[in-house]
């Protein structure tokens, strides 16, 4: 470029630099400084000025409409119909009525996340998708949390070894072909495929052999008596594929769905918009009430609120607890919250010092005030753990443990001198934490208790995947996380403290023969009080070693408008709500 | 001419290159891992063989030079690869779909903006001593200075809740149902071009103030040119190069930039896929994004070199 031309950029880089400046004169400065003060509060004042109404009447104006139906709906709905399907009759909520279910309408759902489509891939984003478009074996009662039969009418069992179920025989697939024996023999060698990438892979390893007997009998022997197999059978990741419809199409599963379920797939925009619809052959007689589910994402948490509080969502999961109070005093909506299955805990490395000693892990325990953490965390709605992990209202809670680790900053600083830490300086700890508010507003609290014990503490951020992968590798002192409880029994245990359980024993190399005794003689055992006792001492045993450290049961949350109803139920751990969308039913409006 | 664009051209590819290789390693040095992304996220527990079985499908499993040649090796192809998250979609037609919705937003926010902030900066430059340009220069610092989320929030609560005018978020393709996209991207639209109205202001003000003092100013006044003529067919055309330069790089911001926007309002852009990607561990889609900033920030910047020469007929390349 020749002279001028250079001369012409610099000036323009130099204008460019003034504007942004902002160079005033002192007068100007001080004119600009009140404008900007005034604009403030009339700023304000508009906002103010503004009622929260007019939203909402919208869409609740017709919500007391009982008695109207839709009229285009499908020829098997019939006015205030009785649904004879498990489990809709025993509901003791009173928002759950039966008597008046009205079919049709479109759900209109927001999540976090998108879901999965793949009948065996599990976790919660499982329970949206797949767990309304496939049916296992047999399913929970979420009012009672029992059993209950599902594609299975019925079964028996001999000493929790060889299982026997006897199928419905009147079970079609959304694209028509009929259900027999010989798709469950399909759907478990999936399952035991590696290549599916199957969530319960690990248990349905202790399947020794699978049979068809006939048409619709079905026979399975397992290596050893497990006493949660039903339990396993009956989560949603379980669930029975077709077998002529693999092998014909041989489908992607992530994108194309072809179950026994209340709904069928219609479209899938990832972390758009997924829509089901209403399978207009589903076996439980009546159901599902609802025409459809429209199922949006929004990431972020006020937003999910947001789109409810305007209207533009029916339901809503994931409701952070900020927003809790405020939806509660409103009497447009309900606000349900489950029986925590998500639990927050402290992963502790014994192998790493100082933790490898007890006591000061138990110290560490005993600093934690939990209290705090559940005020702060959880604006006082989380239930507290100082015992085992199965909260009250649970059969296996164990009431006598209830108070191992109370909140004593004082013991714990004894407990370090024991230990040998006369300086509780000494001890030197990295504390890892996600990003999410859940884990990372504890563990700033925590971090305050240990260093007001004298302890030193580094806290440090990992994001999603490097925390995981610090989960399976226990590359770590201390790490606070949180899990979940995907299954209705203590047996869930068995991955955490196990020896090589994945889900902390194993990365962390804990390993204990008492622990792995009691887990073994649990399972086998059928009689509840027997294995109750069993747990119990399991649990003391686990508690006493503490290679971690519980914290808290943590609810979640979901909120809807008055004119969703049957979402809820009596809060039974481990059974979640969202795979049983058939349950559902709205009010209709116009 | 041609010289320069040959020269140029070269410049680019090897700037490109150079952006390509270190997004890759440092992609892949990350900590964490896709294959856990894949089998179901931190809720699920896959066996080590099922990791296993799905780091072999995605080559995870070679040494990482051998990834990089072949990564290499597809891109010189135009092959972005397939996403490892997003059921094998082919990358480019996830970057391509989702800067079509981020350009959705994008485009109406940068036309905003202009529309706005030029006669605005145009206004509060010719009435200096009055009313208007404190005041406007007060809102500009509130534009610019306000972070974006905030503008968001207040936005949803203000429109979307309180008014109930716009829905609070989510996205429908203006090809479905026009107004249905127009009532859902209003909100996003507003919060972009908060910032770049601010900005735009602003430069077009200073810009203005510089030419006013100059000397064929006084001389086309002098001559008896009006106002406004002197204005439209001098003045403006030397004041807008260095408006054309700002907003060429905010537009470039607008695109890239705005995943918190897309975030708050549900909005799934190259913001959106972004932050997903970086979440997941999704490296051909990390890649592919990073690729795509470098690309339209070079195109950008090449397009503002190439106005300058038509706006300022001193300006020649060679």
């Amino acid at each position: 470029m020749r002279f001028e031309d250079h001369r012409v950029l610099k000036d323009q880089l130099n204008r460019a630099e003034a504007a942004l400046d902002l160079k005033v004169s002192r007068r100007g400065l001080l004119r600009r400084g009140a404008m900007l003060g005034l604009s403030i509060p009339v700023v304000a004042g508009l906002l103010a000025a503004c009622d929260d109404d007019d939203s909402d009447d919208e869409v609740a104006d017709d919500a007391d409409d009982g008695t109207e139906e839709v009229g285009a709906v499908d020829d098997t709905s019939e006015e205030d119909e009785e649904p004879d399907a498990p489990g809709d009759d025993d509901v003791e909520d009173d928002s759950d009525d039966a008597d008046g279910a009205q079919h049709g309408g479109i759900l209109r759902w927001a999540q976090a996340n998108d879901s999965y489509l793949d009948p065996h891939q599990g976790g919660y984003r499982g329970r949206t998708g797949q767990g309304n478009m496939y049916d296992g074996l047999v399913e929970y009662d979420p009012s009672t949390g029992e059993i209950v039969p599902a594609l299975a009418e019925s079964w028996e069992n001999e000493d929790n070894i060889t299982y026997r179920f006897h199928l419905r025989e009147d079970v079609e697939f959304h694209y028509g072909q009929h259900f027999t024996a010989e798709d469950v023999i399909y759907t478990i060698d999936r399952i035991l495929d590696d290549a599916a990438g199957a969530e319960m892979n690990l248990e349905f390893q202790s399947v020794e052999s699978y049979e068809v007997i006939d048409e619709y009998t079905v026979e399975m022997t397992l290596d050893a008596p497990i006493a949660s197999w039903m339990a396993v059978l009956a989560t949603h990741p379980a669930s029975m594929i077709s077998k002529e419809w693999g092998e014909e199409h041989d489908p992607d599963y992530a994108t194309e769905a072809n179950g026994t379920g209340p709904f069928m797939l219609e479209s899938y925009e990832y972390r758009v918009l997924e829509e089901y619809r209403r399978n207009p052959n589903y076996w439980k007689e009546g159901l599902p009430y609802l025409d459809g589910i429209d199922l949006r994402v929004f990431e972020e948490d006020s937003g999910r609120v947001a789109a409810l509080r305007a209207g533009d969502i029916d339901l809503s999961s994931y409701v952070p607890w900020q927003a809790i109070d405020e939806l509660e005093q409103d009497p447009d909506f309900e606000v349900w919250m489950n029986t925590a299955e998500n639990f927050t805990m402290v992963r502790l490395n014994p192998h790493r010092p100082p933790l490898d000693n007890r006591l000061v892990r138990h110290a560490l325990s005993f600093a934690i005030d939990r209290e705090a953490i559940g005020l702060i965390g959880q604006g006082g709605r989380a239930h507290i753990i100082t015992g085992g992990i199965f909260p009250p209202g649970s059969e296996w809670h164990n009431e006598d443990l209830n108070d191992y680790f109370r909140y004593d900053p004082d013991h714990a600083v004894e407990l370090l001198e024991e230990a040998g830490f006369s300086d509780p300086s000494e001890v030197e700890i990295i504390f890892y934490s996600g990003t999410g508010a859940v884990s990372y507003d504890a563990a700033e609290v925590i971090v305050q208790n240990w260093r007001d014990i004298g302890i030193t503490v580094d806290l440090q951020t990992l994001d999603s995947p490097t925390a995981h992968e610090y989960r399976l590798t226990g590359d770590y002192q201390a790490f606070i996380d949180s899990r979940w409880i995907h299954i209705n029994d203590p047996d869930f245990y068995t991955p955490f403290v196990h020896t090589g359980g994945f889900e902390h024993a194993g990365g962390v190399d804990f390993s204990d023969e008492e622990i792995d005794n009691l887990l073994a003689e649990a399972r086998s055992l059928v009689e509840f009080e027997d294995r109750k006792e069993v747990y119990r001492q399991l649990e003391e045993r686990v508690l006493y070693l503490t290679p971690a450290i519980f914290l808290m049961n943590r609810p979640q949350t979901t909120a809807w408008w008055t004119y969703v109803h049957a979402f809820d139920h009596d809060p039974v751990i481990g059974v979640p709500t969202e795979p049983y969308m058939e349950r559902v039913w709205m009010e209709q409006q116009d | 001419m041609t010289a320069y664009l040959v020269r140029r051209g070269i410049a680019t590819l090897l700037l490109l290159y150079f952006i390509v290789t270190v997004v890759f390693f440092v992609v892949h040095l990350l900590p964490g891992d896709p294959a856990q992304a894949i089998l179901g996220g931190e809720d699920a527990r896959p066996t080590p063989e099922q990791l296993e079985y799905v780091r072999q499908q995605l080559g995870l499993d070679q040494p990482l030079h051998i990834q990089y040649a072949n990564f290499l090796r597809s891109l010189v192809q135009f092959d972005l690869g397939n996403s490892f998250v997003r059921h094998g979609e082919d990358v480019a037609e996830i970057l391509i779909t989702g800067t079509g919705r981020t350009i959705l937003v994008a485009v109406p926010a940068l036309v905003i903006a202009v529309s706005i902030g030029v006669p605005l900066g145009t206004l509060a430059a010719r009435t200096r001593t009055r009313i208007w340009d404190p005041l406007f220069s007060a809102l500009a610092l509130i534009g610019f200075s306000t972070p974006s989320f905030v503008v968001a929030i207040l936005v949803v609560l203000i429109f979307a809740i309180t008014l109930g005018w716009t829905p609070s978020g989510g996205y429908v393709s203006p090809f479905d149902d026009f107004f249905g996209y127009l009532h859902r991207a209003a909100l996003p639209i507003l919060t972009l071009s908060f910032p770049t109205i601010a900005v735009t202001m602003r430069m077009t003000r200073s810009s203005l103030l510089e030419q006013f003092g100059m000397d064929y100013v006084r001389t086309g006044r002098s001559k008896g040119l009006n106002e406004g003529t002197l204005l439209r067919r001098h003045i403006m055309r030397n004041a807008l190069l260095p408006v054309v330069t700002v907003v060429a790089l905010q537009f470039g911001n607008l695109v890239t930039g705005s995943v918190i926007v897309e975030f708050v309002f549900s909005w799934p852009g190259v913001g959106s896929i972004l932050l997903q990607a970086v979440e997941n561990r999704d490296y051909p889609v990390l890649q592919g994004v990073m690729l795509l900033v470098a690309v339209m920030f070079t195109v950008i910047n090449f397009v503002t070199d190439m106005s300058y020469a038509f706006i300022d007929p001193r300006i020649r390349y060679g």
